[in-house]
């Protein structure tokens, strides 16, 4: 089981939150080309290491954080707040 | 019932969801002689009323009913007009007890919340997973009373009858 540390509530079961998703990179310019319009929408990043994420403390405080979490071993390496 | 516990459903409470900044809250507060929790996710009490600490900015304000009519003078909901905003939120809860010996127990099934005095006090109120949905948990002196959104109040007494 996850927990996760919400800025407010400190740790947490994984169970109360909702996961928001990866950060994602500045929006890209508008003379972008199509390709990689579509890559920044719609292709997520999942890397093998860690990731950025975006979770919201849905059934507690009701905070959004960010945390860089490894996507093998689950460990959180950053509380951003 | 298989555990040693008294479950009941309780009255309708006046309650109050209150968020703005922290001084502004302190200062629309103090007239009822309540001050902010000192500590997150916990309360603080003046006569009948306990103001929990729920979020970052964000409070909620419990009483009996019958304080309703004269909070809601003191509070005035709605008011834009203050760096805090008041609402009124009285129809939106059901609020259980749950007592006795084996409370914590119950706790266990029902919550993820580590509800260990060290990690959750005397004073504690916080929201949290509640059989599967959100509900504010408060500690009180035999057990706990817990707070969830009055639709799923049968559903949840009907969990309480078959432990």
């Amino acid at each position: 089981m996850l927990t996760l540390p919400c800025p407010f509530c400190g740790e947490r079961d994984e169970t109360e939150f909702v996961n928001g998703g990866p950060t994602k990179p500045p929006r890209p310019d508008i003379t972008v080309t199509n390709s990689e319009w579509i890559d920044w929408l719609t292709v997520p990043i999942n890397p093998i290491g860690y990731v950025e994420e975006k979770w919201w403390h849905a059934k507690g405080c009701g905070a959004w954080f960010t945390i860089k979490r490894h996507t093998v071993t689950h460990d959180i390496a950053k509380l951003d707040g | 019932m298989g555990y040693q516990i008294s479950t009941e459903r309780q009255a309708l409470q006046a309650t109050f969801d209150i968020k703005g900044v922290k001084a502004a809250v302190a200062r629309k507060l103090s007239p009822l002689g309540l001050a902010l929790p000192s500590d997150r996710n916990t309360t603080s009490r003046s006569n009948d009323i306990t103001l929990c600490w729920i979020g970052k900015s964000h409070w909620l304000l419990v009483a009996p009913a019958e304080m309703e009519t004269q909070l809601k003078a003191s509070l005035v909901p709605d008011d834009t007009t203050h760096d805090c905003r008041v609402v009124l939120v009285s129809d939106v809860f059901t609020f259980f007890s749950i007592t006795g010996p084996q409370a914590n127990d119950i706790m266990a099934i029902a919550s993820p919340l580590d509800t260990r005095p060290k990690k959750f006090p005397e004073n504690g109120s916080t929201f949290s997973e509640l059989f599967g949905i959100r509900g504010l948990i408060l500690r009180q002196p035999n057990g706990f009373t817990i707070a969830i959104e009055q639709s799923y109040a049968d559903m949840v007494a009907a969990y309480f009858r078959k432990i």
